[in-house]
């Protein structure tokens, strides 16, 4: 027994600190490095506190404490209100709470602010482990709680973490039905999530080395469940952005193409009118890491896009919004397929031929002469693509590029990768007057043998070109493959040396068997996860609920709901609800009132508070011939129930069973 | 004012209804009609985080936030369910307790057994006006804490409804039961100093009846009762092994020591006050003195048993039927 305290026992507050730790751990990449420091310091003296007996901050130590950390994310945040500043704000309130913390309703308060930042953390890390984390953080908040509020006396740790399971596991059928039923409502209102910088990926525009950094990483990029057979990697264009326009080092999208600035960017309505389609469409969807970026990847050429898609005029997919959480989409394309080759624009064929003056001369003049000497834009693309054939190299490690980048590269080095050969190919055909352009995205993939998917990583990542030719339309051109056709058949691991090799992302993984095969079926599981899990939207919704409820309302959803929750309640109190049921009478009274029972059937029940004897003789009274039996029974009863006696009770258990007093006739 | 009026009725007719669900009795076990459940003050806010959680996987699109608050929500509905149960099937038994002063601290034990209850969680007890009491009833054991009622009136005291309340498991939600303790606690007036000069020039039959004076011819020798004065005791014939004996004084009824409540001015109250007062002081110093109350009357003894026996008379002159009817009722 104890008195209510208003002080927090030792066991809550090391609780809480344990808590603490776990919630602000994952997200310590997340905010500025002096927040985790104030984080640790704070904890610490609020231990002291508690242990060692030292004092609470004065009122000036808080208010300067809440100044300089008021100051420090102005200081980190200025001019961009993003999630992490939010999520850094919360963070800071949450250790400054946490040396002001002397009552249960503080602790209270803490451990809600620790519940919405373990939200927060699910919002950038939605892995299977980091969800199985954050479940650990809900968890040991909730431990706070129970700490506080469930004994009077220490419980152990054990216990502790016992009730805690027992109480999660309680709750997870709710959680469940309400998982699966509740209505998703859709975003409300946009707070971007910044973090673009942590983010690799294509970009909006390739300058020489761009790709060699991207290929250095083994990061996903995204995974494509096909609905049939998976398709030859080699064909497995995932196109992403356009390049047409090239200033003498960068490609970039031209006005016309430019799909960055989301909402404003130009749109092709009529993008199907230019589409000749010549086999079955491939059916497929593609979970996308999340990207930051509003281009969406796909093979060409779609015929049908996921819905809130818009279509640029060079046939690529784009959001209004930058990509911030993994996306699922699916999308139907045709790989054999012409793309406007009933013609081009004068303006189209005007900016697919731009080149910038006085850039690359020497190619500008080797381009036109070799234009002169071909019979057409065939045999000139067929005499490049041999060319590149016969003197060029591939490799991850080019040397460096002076001002003319493609004479340097086209006539001196000859060595380099796919932005290399794609920007040098389009610029030779541009020169030569044939209209080029440069596509990017990714190419191939790694099938995953255990479920069939298609994993694509960022050194997956490729630039290839787009030729018009009369007829024919944009065909796809990749002189990579025409370097290195291993490359394009098989994957980049495929076509380098080894010190290339070991550049490449998961390098180490890659070379040893074992390791290489536990990170696919990871890499499954994973993928199952984001699929059933984190793809649970509103289409899933329906097509699951209809598919195990066939049609239902709302309300019948909310029945279900409620049923689940009853069905719990009552499992929790089911050991309380057998206890009732038993009768916990003694054995002596129990057979007794079983007598009394076949005798209250003829209409002779026993009174309230009449005693056996009593009761004996009032029924002999009225039915005589039952006297003598019901006055052995009595005695048996006495002597069972005051006495003690084992025999008697067994004897009256009989007896009492083979009573059967007729009805009076 | 119209709601002020319309409230106090709401809640008069809240506790009539609340009444009629406890029916006062000396061991009471906690059954489900009479335990009420309601989220806490902290289970508001708990609320509120879980709706921020779940704006927050809406807008989005984050299935494991949306997980989150679903896990919280479903957590707070168990909750409930946990709190009835640490409450249901407690038996709670008022125990004797000693006899206080009016204006002290009653201080009653209460027996909690869990006999039946599955869960063991942190338990509240308290009465309307005093501090509370924190204990733990582990599974199918007992527990005893001590409950303090304030007093203000001589006389029986029954507690009033005792709240039994519990946060269990996780402060979210408030389970609660009122308990009604059919049990009659006594309190004794509350000692009040009298002047005894002032008292005793009131009257010449005061002088009288409050002298200072008793009767010391000895008359005979009378066995042991228990409570007697020590100072009677004849040591001599308990030496010789005749047992223990009283000393017998025969004297004038009149020259014994007696508390009369006639004897003290003041209205009724103030003169038991008085003689409570007096009935202390002169059992501390040993004194044998009898109690005379109209229509009750207390031969002269000494000893803690016969101080129990005047306190007792005192407390309870003029009101024992109105407490009979009540008890009555309670038993009903």
């Amino acid at each position: 027994m104890s008195q209510p305290d208003s002080q927090l026992s030792r066991q809550s507050l090391l609780w809480m600190l344990m808590a603490q730790l776990i919630v602000i751990l994952p997200l310590i990449v997340e905010v500025p490095v002096w927040l985790t420091l104030l984080a640790f310091a704070s904890g610490v003296w609020r231990w002291q506190i508690a242990l060692k007996g030292w004092p609470f901050p004065s009122k000036w130590v808080r208010f300067l404490l809440v100044v300089g950390v008021c100051a420090g994310l102005l200081f980190s945040f200025y001019g961009s209100f993003s999630l992490q500043a939010m999520l850094s704000l919360l963070v800071a309130g949450f250790v400054l709470k946490l040396i002001e913390l002397k009552r249960p309703g503080d602790l209270h308060l803490l451990c809600y602010l620790a519940y919405f930042v373990t939200g927060t953390q699910l919002l950038f890390a939605a892995s299977l482990p980091s969800s199985l984390y954050g479940l650990v953080s809900l968890l040991a908040v909730t431990g706070v709680l129970l700490v506080l509020n469930g004994s009077a006396t220490q419980v152990s740790f054990a216990k502790q973490c016992k009730r805690i399971c027992v109480l999660a596991l309680q709750a997870l059928p709710i959680m469940l039905i309400l998982f699966l039923v509740v209505p998703r409502l859709g975003s409300l209102w946009t707070v971007p999530l910044n973090s673009s910088a942590a983010r690799t990926g294509v970009s909006d525009s390739m300058a020489p080395g761009d790709f060699s950094n991207l290929m250095r990483s083994g990061d996903l990029a995204f995974r494509v469940t096909f609905d049939d057979d998976v398709p030859p990697v080699r064909q497995l264009y995932w196109r992403a952005l356009v390049f047409d326009s090239f200033d003498g080092r960068t490609w970039e999208q031209s006005g016309a193409l430019d799909v960055k600035r989301g909402r404003r960017s130009p749109q092709w309505p009529q993008w199907r009118d230019s589409l000749a389609l010549g086999s079955e469409p491939l059916a497929y969807q593609v979970l996308l890491e999340p990207t930051a970026k509003n281009w969406l990847y796909a093979l060409a050429a779609f015929t049908e896009v996921p819905d809130n898609t818009r279509v640029s005029p060079g046939l690529t997919l784009y959001e209004s919004r930058p990509v911030n959480q993994r996306k699922q989409y699916s999308v139907r394309s045709v790989l054999d397929y012409r793309l406007q080759a009933d013609g081009l624009s004068e303006r189209q064929r005007a900016v697919n031929t731009e080149l910038p003056a006085g850039a690359n001369p020497v190619t500008q003049r080797l381009a036109q002469q070799w234009r002169n000497d071909a019979e057409s834009d065939e045999a000139l693309l067929e005499r490049l693509l041999g060319f590149y054939h016969e003197h060029f190299h591939y490799t991850l490690q080019p040397p460096r590029l002076g001002e003319h980048t493609v004479d340097e590269f086209l006539w001196q080095s000859q060595t380099g990768f796919c932005e290399h050969f794609a920007g040098s190919f389009v610029f030779f055909m541009r020169a030569a007057g044939v209209p080029a352009r440069v596509v990017v995205g990714y190419q191939g993939g790694r099938i995953n043998p255990d479920e069939g998917y298609l994993v694509v990583r960022q050194y997956d990542a490729h630039a290839w070109a787009e030729v018009w030719l009369a007829g024919r339309g944009w065909v796809r051109v990749d002189p990579t493959a025409a370097v290195a056709p291993e490359r394009i058949e098989q994957g980049v691991e495929y076509s380098l040396s080894d010190t290339d090799n070991r550049l490449l992302g998961n390098a180490f993984s890659r070379r040893f068997a074992l390791l290489d095969n536990l990170q696919l079926r990871w890499d499954a599981l994973n993928y199952r996860w984001q699929l059933w899990v984190m793809g649970y939207d509103t289409d899933a919704q329906q097509a699951f609920l209809s598919k195990w409820l066939g049609r239902v309302s709302g309300w019948q959803l909310a029945l279900l709901v409620i049923a689940v929750v009853f069905t719990v309640a009552m499992l929790i109190l089911l050991p309380l609800l057998l206890r009732h049921s038993r009768r916990r009478l003694p054995p002596a009274e129990l057979a007794y009132a079983q007598l009394c029972g076949k005798l209250a059937r003829l209409g002779l029940a026993r009174r309230v508070g009449e005693a056996p004897r009593q009761y004996a003789a009032r029924v002999a009274r009225e039915r005589p011939e039952l006297a003598a039996e019901l006055e052995t029974l009595t005695a048996l009863f006495e002597r069972a129930s005051y006495g003690g006696s084992e025999s008697a009770l067994v004897r009256l258990k009989g007896a009492a069973r083979r009573f059967h007093p007729r009805r009076r006739s | 004012m119209v709601s002020s009026s319309l409230n106090k009725r709401l809640e008069s007719w809240f506790w009539q209804w609340a009444k009629r669900r406890t029916l006062p009795q000396t061991s009471v076990v906690l059954r489900h009609r009479a335990i009420y459940v309601l989220p806490s003050k902290a289970g508001l806010g708990f609320f509120i985080a879980v709706i921020l959680l779940w704006l927050l996987g809406t807008n989005y699109e984050n299935n494991l936030v949306l997980a989150a608050s679903f896990f919280l929500i479903s957590l707070f509905v168990v909750t409930i369910v946990h709190g009835f149960r640490n409450l249901i099937g407690l038996e709670l038994t008022a125990l004797a307790s000693e006899p206080v002063f009016a204006g002290e601290q009653l201080i009653m034990p209460v027996r909690i057994k869990a006999k039946g209850r599955t869960s063991a969680g942190r338990l509240i007890l308290a009465s309307d006006t005093e501090r509370s009491v924190l204990t733990d009833v582990a599974e199918g054991d007992e527990t005893q804490i001590e409950l303090s009622l304030p007093t203000s009136q001589r006389g029986w005291h029954t507690p009033e409804r005792i709240l039994v309340k519990s946060y269990y498991p996780l402060g979210l939600v408030r389970a609660w039961s009122w308990v009604r303790f059919d049990v009659r606690l006594l309190v004794y007036p509350r000692p009040m100093s009298v002047a005894l000069a002032d008292r005793l020039s009131d009257s010449d039959e005061g002088k009288k009846k409050l002298a200072l004076t008793h009767g010391d011819d000895f008359e005979g020798f009378k066995r042991y009762q228990p409570g007697a004065a020590l100072t009677h005791i004849a040591w001599k014939l308990y030496a010789r092994g005749a047992g223990l004996h009283t000393k017998q004084f025969a004297s004038p009824e009149q020259d014994d020591l007696w508390l009369d409540f006639r004897a003290l001015s003041g209205d009724r109250e103030t003169r038991l006050s008085g003689l409570c007062y007096l009935a202390l002081q002169w059992h501390k110093a040993g004194r044998v003195f009898g109690l005379r109350l109209p229509k009750q009357r207390i031969e002269p003894a000494s000893g803690r048993e016969h101080l129990a026996h005047v306190l007792r008379a005192l407390a309870l002159f003029e009101i024992t039927p109105k407490s009979a009817t009540k008890a009555e009722r309670g038993a009903r």
